[in-house]
């Protein structure tokens, strides 16, 4: 039996978004929230927030999408990831009781040199993603159970210190292996 | 930061770059962090690839479910212009003289009164709080710009709690090195220093602390209200 064609891979994102900014087509748009926006809202009530409230950010995030497809930059991040730092920043711009797009655009990681998206930049995306994916899967248990805590539970890495029972010492350092042996990864397959 | 010319030599712990990436860090940090991620390459890569990993876990999220008609609310909305962006005003910064205003600092310059004025805080120290903020919700955290006079000793100190330092101009040293332009110091509660700002200029740095500071001695502890750290 031959699989089904994947349509939720970073690959089919990508392109979608691409869509989206030139042509504005709602159908291309409809299938990414139907990916994106249960995943943004199980996100945000992961990171606490009410039912309502979760639902509420998913459409400011899915919305904002639409509105800045056009500088999506595959050659830049994955699908997932650009949408990923949009809901971030929402929520962090909410829990600060700031007005969209206040401060935590301001604060967020500078955008590169321009460095223009070469012809393949969709296809290098998906190989991206896919090392990357593989390299999360290999990491040892105790390390990707902190890398998850960091992104899923609200709170600096001195209180998972009191969460797990483990020393802070121990949290920085698992984090460090983690990104070190990541960075590793991603580096020999560039 | 236009008096940058190498590339920091102190860097940010991965710990930290991730906690940025995720959007756990506080509001002062995070200020700090972006920073120094500004000038800094070699952190900016990593934190990029903290993003991706937060993509990833994001497309691994079990999806929750909508409620029934929030796909025909969304495409409804579309039809609607994006709200106009208010006009920005224009960001204020003579504070800082000829430093560039880092961009992570840009909102607080186009705040009224833009970056504000230099406080005297003791002989050599001056000070200018950023956070917390009027109207904003607190995290318990506090950003301020700290300008030292050549050969001007910080009182030593513990932390309560995380300090970040990204020095802006000038340097200083303490028995963790020397910090110049774009290079990002981390104490948590483990670590005692003293500052001294090197000779030649002021030095000026960027600060988070995310809990009250420890001085030492009596005339340091004088120093505590006054800093309001």
């Amino acid at each position: 039996m031959s699989p089904a064609p994947d349509t939720a891979s970073p690959e089919a994102m990508t392109l979608l978004l691409r869509r989206i900014a030139e042509n504005r087509d709602r159908a291309a748009y409809a299938a990414l929230f139907g990916h994106f926006a249960p995943r943004v809202k199980a996100y945000m009530r992961k990171l606490g927030a009410a039912d309502a409230q979760a639902e509420d950010l998913a459409q400011e995030a899915l919305l904002a999408v639409w509105h800045k497809a056009a500088s999506f930059d595959p050659g830049r991040a994955g699908a997932s990831t650009w949408v990923f730092t949009i809901a971030r920043n929402l929520r962090i711009d909410a829990l600060r009781k700031l007005p969209k797009g206040g401060m935590a655009d301001a604060d967020s990681l500078p955008e590169p040199a321009d460095d223009a998206p070469g012809a393949d930049a969709v296809l290098e995306t998906r190989a991206r993603d896919g090392r990357l994916r593989a390299a999360l899967d290999t990491l040892p248990a105790e390390q990707a159970r902190l890398v998850k805590l960091a992104f899923y539970e609200d709170r600096p890495h001195s209180e998972i210190e009191h969460l797990l029972g483990i020393p802070l010492g121990t949290v920085k350092s698992r984090l460090r292996l983690a990104m070190q042996r990541l960075r590793a990864a991603m580096e020999e397959w560039s | 930061m236009n008096k940058l010319q190498h590339p920091p030599v102190h860097h940010a712990a991965e710990a930290t770059l991730v906690c940025h990436a995720a959007g756990g860090l506080d509001a002062a940090s995070r200020v700090v962090v972006a920073t120094h991620l500004h000038g800094c390459p070699h952190c900016q890569e990593l934190a990029r690839l903290a993003e991706a990993v937060g993509g990833q876990l994001l497309d691994e999220m079990p999806p929750e479910s909508l409620s029934p008609d929030a796909l025909a609310y969304a495409l409804a909305r579309l039809d609607r212009p994006a709200p106009a962006a208010p006009p920005l005003p224009p960001a204020e910064s003579a504070a800082l003289g000829d430093i560039a205003l880092p961009p992570a600092l840009l909102p607080y310059a186009r705040r009224p009164g833009g970056l504000g004025r230099w406080r005297w805080v003791a002989p050599g120290i001056r000070h200018i709080r950023l956070l917390p903020a009027p109207g904003e919700a607190r995290d318990g955290s506090t950003l301020y710009l700290l300008k030292l006079a050549p050969g001007t000793k910080v009182p030593e100190h513990g932390h309560g709690g995380n300090e970040m330092v990204c020095v802006l101009a000038g340097s200083y040293s303490d028995r963790l090195g020397r910090f110049g332009p774009g290079d990002l110091a981390e104490a948590d509660a483990n670590v005692e220093h003293q500052p001294v700002a090197d000779a030649g200029e002021d030095c000026i740095c960027l600060i988070a602390t995310t809990a009250p500071l420890r001085f030492h001695g009596r005339a340091a502890r004088l120093l505590q209200p006054v800093l309001g750290f």
